[in-house]
């Protein structure tokens, strides 16, 4: 697993944030957690990150526009969508922007931790510059 | 749809109205198992092992909601709507259960004060924080809290909207200036509404003239996220006569200029009526203080820090005298580390009308320690009971009382600095010097990481030695070890799934829980310490500090997030059940007060009504309804929905060899095995109910009102096989599919009639079989459910081949079931195949197993 993973966890509902980057942290990665994602779209211009969790449906910009922002850095970080109303419309969307997974809530925590230490291997693979 | 296949096969035309009926049974069957899935599904939710939202609850919410229903609706189309009450009883527990999902959403029929030993967390947005939790330590971990009671925060919200009170609060809203004050003068000038009025007055009825009280704020939100210490006013020591009076001063303290003004710091709007208060009987103080269950300072140092004075305690809480500092470390037995004694010639002690006073110390006690030091450590193990159930460091506030017991009066989270990154490294350092003990087995029920001496159950499930602090490590996860995980450290059981009956009490008691740990109770003996990490599924030798000192420093313990205090309310009106017993005059419709209560209740009945039109049809003989015809004294009545049976006669009796449903022939397979169906006559009398009660004799016995005899519904490929064996009721419902995924077996089985401890052991018997056998099984009580799923055909033919066996092996069981050592010699015999027990072998197996 690469050491020393840097995720940014971007949820609206802030208990969800910090159980994320409880788990999260204790796996050895470094988390930062926006609750808006404006926010989190301005921290994404400035810091590199290696993996993005983020719910689909928020105020402002959504999960999805989110994942256009980061693709649009043509940088390795990889997006995982978070959604508890999965529709077929807003996958699709996600998909076709190239979001690395997706997770249904409720899901068991171990699922997260495997998809964030696998599409934070697929980030250091394709560029293990990006490390910061 | 597997039900219009067998429905497709139909053929004649007589048997539409028991295919309609059969199709809302076997649909109210299915919504039935859905309810069920859907409180085990979310019981497991508690376990801390899956993240969720509000968005699930509203899921849960509305599938139950429809299940239920669907449920209720079944049964009234079944029996012609004979039972109006579910209906009714439907509609309150939905209404409770959407209550429970708003937020802080004041409910209208919400009590106006509730007694202290009915609060506990799940209360939390009604009588506030603090309240919740002094109870929650009242009624959990048996610490001593005073009596008392609490006026709801829907008594607030009455108060403000008093017109005289309602108008500055406008005022206040508008932000005009002044308006605070004028707020606050005109709620301690209001006339109390008189409902109010009469609620505190009831609630003070059961304390004496004399009786005293402590008047705290229990604001909604308090000591929570946010903390509002010192915020809001707290009035000690007042008369019964004067509690309305504090009551409306600590309301009024919510817009205090000082209160108002954090309230802004923070960002946050106005209050709105959130406040609760408690009203707790005065303790006679020796002396009082504060303890903080990890130096703020050094959170690292394994200290706990307390302070003390002489009298009450308000002086230290406000700092405003000297008073005595100590130093505990945090192991057992609590030594002092380093105490600094104050001279303290002032102290606070309660006035003799009302309010307190201050004191002079007499010379001699000044400098004297305020407090022994084996009140400090009664005190330091009370804090650290109190720090392991809230899964954070601890601020709280304590008396001595003048008979020498010590007292809980405020218990909040310690709030420190976050540890900005967890300190992975040095864990896994840590863990690499102590061995793995178990690693991966099992299911995690309830999430968290617990030390201490492996306390093991033995067979005979005696519960003598158990100290507080141990890991309880049982080989059944049985509901009798329930009163233990007040004050255990963990828990692992051999048997037992994540959504059991124990698995549910550990989650409320916050006790790390892996269920179903193979081989545990060898790998863990009594008195060897271990560390549990339920987070990960494993468990180490020796006590892992840095672990445990993690969970502790960590953010805050996911069960405090309101997504879980939400889904715990919420299924105390889901999943607690009380309609168990039919027989009981109890099992009744307007009885029903959750969800799981309705379907319980429906289901009986739904059999019932089944077994009504049973009788009708054969009446006539013209339906498909046949007896099969069977060496064994079982009479069995077989409804065939299409391709069942292969039909060459028109007599009522079918054979085995004529059955051509899948499911019931591998099933009598297994219960017309030779030796199965022991016929042991002798002792057959001695419970002579036994051998009657397998006779099916008429249909319905008169005045019975329920099912009184064995009926199996079959299609090719399903069978739904409802047993009354003796008292014993069983029902088998199995669907052998093509596809692993189709497959089924849902096995259940309750017993009665004999003693309790017998039906225990019958139980444990049963579930150590299935679980063997790859069944995932719950007790709950005595009731026993055991599933298979996702297995091939092949394999799932093969256990309902044992489960036919098992059903003849059982009948023995209460017989046979005299000590707890039978239990496991029944269990070995069974799954060698030996099927004929009698007692006088196995008597003479285990004497000489258990001999010199």
């Amino acid at each position: 697993m690469p050491a020393d993973l840097e995720v940014l966890v971007l949820d609206d509902e802030p208990t969800v944030c910090e159980r994320l980057k409880d788990f999260l942290q204790k796996d050895g990665m470094k988390v930062e957690t926006f609750t808006e994602s404006t926010a989190a779209v301005e921290r994404l211009a400035d810091k590199r990150f290696h993996v993005v969790v983020t719910d689909l449906k928020m105020k402002g910009p959504t999960g999805i526009d989110v994942l256009v922002a980061v693709k649009k850095q043509k940088l390795p970080t990889q997006v995982i969508v978070i959604t508890g109303y999965r529709t077929m419309d807003a996958t699709r969307a996600a998909e076709c922007v190239g979001a690395y997974g997706f997770l249904d809530k409720p899901f068991h925590m171990e699922e997260l931790r495997d998809l964030v230490r696998k599409a934070g291997k697929r980030a250091e693979k394709e560029a293990p510059a990006a490390r910061t | 749809m597997r039900l219009a296949d067998l429905f497709t096969r139909a053929r004649r035309d007589d048997v539409e109205v028991l295919r309609g009926r059969f199709a809302r049974f076997r649909r109210l069957l299915e919504q039935n198992n859905r309810v069920l899935w859907l409180i085990a599904d979310a019981n497991e939710k508690l376990g801390g092992e899956y993240l969720f939202d509000t968005q699930y609850l509203r899921w849960l919410e509305s599938e139950l909601s429809a299940a239920a229903t669907d449920v209720v609706l079944n049964l009234a189309e079944m029996s012609g709507n004979h039972y109006p009450e579910l209906a009714l009883a439907l509609e309150r527990v939905r209404s409770a259960v959407r209550g429970s999902l708003d937020a802080q959403q004041i409910a209208p029929d919400l009590p106006l004060t509730f007694a202290i030993d009915d609060v506990g967390s799940e209360l939390a947005d009604v009588v506030g924080e603090k309240m919740a939790r002094l109870g929650e330590i009242r009624r959990r971990l048996g610490l001593t809290v005073p009596d008392g009671f609490v006026i709801t925060a829907r008594a607030c919200a009455m108060l403000l909207a008093v017109p005289a009170v309602a108008k500055e609060l406008e005022r206040l809203n508008q932000g005009e200036e002044g308006a605070a004050a004028k707020l606050q003068a005109a709620i301690m000038a209001a006339d109390a509404p008189s409902e109010v009025a009469k609620a505190i007055k009831e609630a003070l009825s059961p304390f004496g003239r004399n009786a005293r009280f402590a008047v705290r704020s229990s604001a909604l939100g308090e000591d929570g996220d946010i903390s509002f210490a010192g915020q809001h006013v707290t009035v000690l020591n007042v008369p019964r006569n004067r509690v309305l009076a504090a009551w409306l001063k600590v309301v009024a303290s919510l817009f205090s200029a000082r209160a108002s003004g954090y309230r802004r710091g923070l960002g946050l709007p106005t209050a709105a009526g959130e406040m609760a208060v408690g009203c707790l009987l005065m303790v006679t103080a020796r002396a009082s203080g504060v303890l903080y269950s990890v130096d703020p300072n050094a959170p690292q140092s394994g200290a706990m820090i307390v302070s003390a004075v002489h009298g009450l305690g308000v002086t230290v809480v406000e700092g405003r005298s000297s008073a005595d500092r100590f130093q505990l470390s945090r192991s057992a037995p609590y030594r002092v580390l380093a105490r600094e004694i104050a001279d303290k010639q002032e102290m606070c002690v309660a006035g003799s009308d009302e309010g307190t006073r201050l004191a002079i110390v007499p010379a001699g006690m000044q400098k004297a320690p305020a407090v022994a030091d084996d009140t400090l450590s009664e005190l330091a193990e009370a804090a650290l009971r109190v720090e392991r159930h809230m899964r954070c460091p601890q601020d709280i506030e304590w008396v001595l009382a003048h008979d020498g017991s010590l007292v809980l009066v405020q218990a909040r989270p310690l709030r420190l600095p976050p540890v900005t990154r967890a300190p992975t490294e040095e864990i896994q350092a840590a863990l690499s010097r102590h061995r793995v003990l178990v690693r991966g087995q099992g299911e995690v029920a309830c999430r968290g990481i617990g030390a201490g001496r492996v306390f093991g159950v033995g067979v005979n499930e005696t519960t003598e030695g158990f100290a507080p602090g141990d890991v309880l490590v049982a080989q059944f996860s049985s509901p009798r070890l329930s009163p233990l995980l007040a004050t255990a450290s963990a828990l692992v059981t051999e048997v037992g799934s994540a959504t059991g009956h124990l698995a549910t009490v550990a989650r409320e008691y916050r006790v790390p829980a892996i269920m179903g740990a193979k081989n545990a109770t060898q790998l863990l003996s009594a008195g060897m310490t271990i560390t549990v990490d339920a987070d990960e599924n494993t468990i180490y030798e020796g006590t892992v500090d840095e672990l445990l000192r993690y969970q502790l420093l960590r953010s805050q313990p996911y069960e405090e997030t309101a997504e879980f205090r939400m889904l715990r309310r919420m299924l105390k009106h889901v999943a607690p059940l009380h309609q168990a017993d039919p027989s009981s005059p109890e099992f009744a419709a307007e009885n029903c007060s959750t969800y799981h209560d309705i379907i319980r209740f429906a289901h009986e009945r739904a059999l019932d009504e089944f077994g009504r039109l049973e009788g009708i049809e054969l009446e006539g003989s013209r339906a498909r309804a046949r007896v099969l015809d069977l060496d064994i004294p079982l009479d069995l009545v077989l409804v065939d929905l299409g391709g069942g049976v292969a039909i060459t006669s028109k007599d009522r009796a079918v054979t085995p060899a004529q059955v051509t449903s899948r499911p019931l022939a591998v099933l009598l397979e297994g219960l017309l095995a030779p030796g199965v169906w022991a016929t042991s006559p002798a002792e057959m009398d001695l419970e002579g109910f036994m051998a009657s009660a397998t006779r099916a004799g008429p249909l319905t016995m008169p005045g019975s009102g329920g099912l009184r005899y064995n009926v199996a519904i079959v299609g090719a490929d399903y069978l739904n096989l409802n047993l009354r064996v003796g008292y014993h009721f069983n029902v088998v419902d199995c669907y052998l599919g093509k596809n692993p995924e189709d497959s089924y077996i849902f096995f259940r089985f309750v017993g009665g009639v004999t003693d309790v401890s017998r039906r225990t052991r019958r139980a444990r018997l049963l579930a150590t079989i299935l679980t063997q056998q790859g069944f995932k099984t719950d007790l709950y009580g005595e009731l026993i459910v055991g599933r298979l799923q996702g297995v091939p055909q092949s394999v799932c033919e093969e256990r309902l081949r044992m489960v036919g066996c098992l059903i003849g092996f059982s009948r023995q069981l209460d017989i046979l079931l005299r000590d707890e050592r039978t239990v496991d010699m029944l269990v070995n015999a069974f799954l060698e195949r030996k099927y004929q027990v009698d007692l006088e072998t196995l008597t003479k197996e285990r004497d000489h197993a258990s001999g010199p």
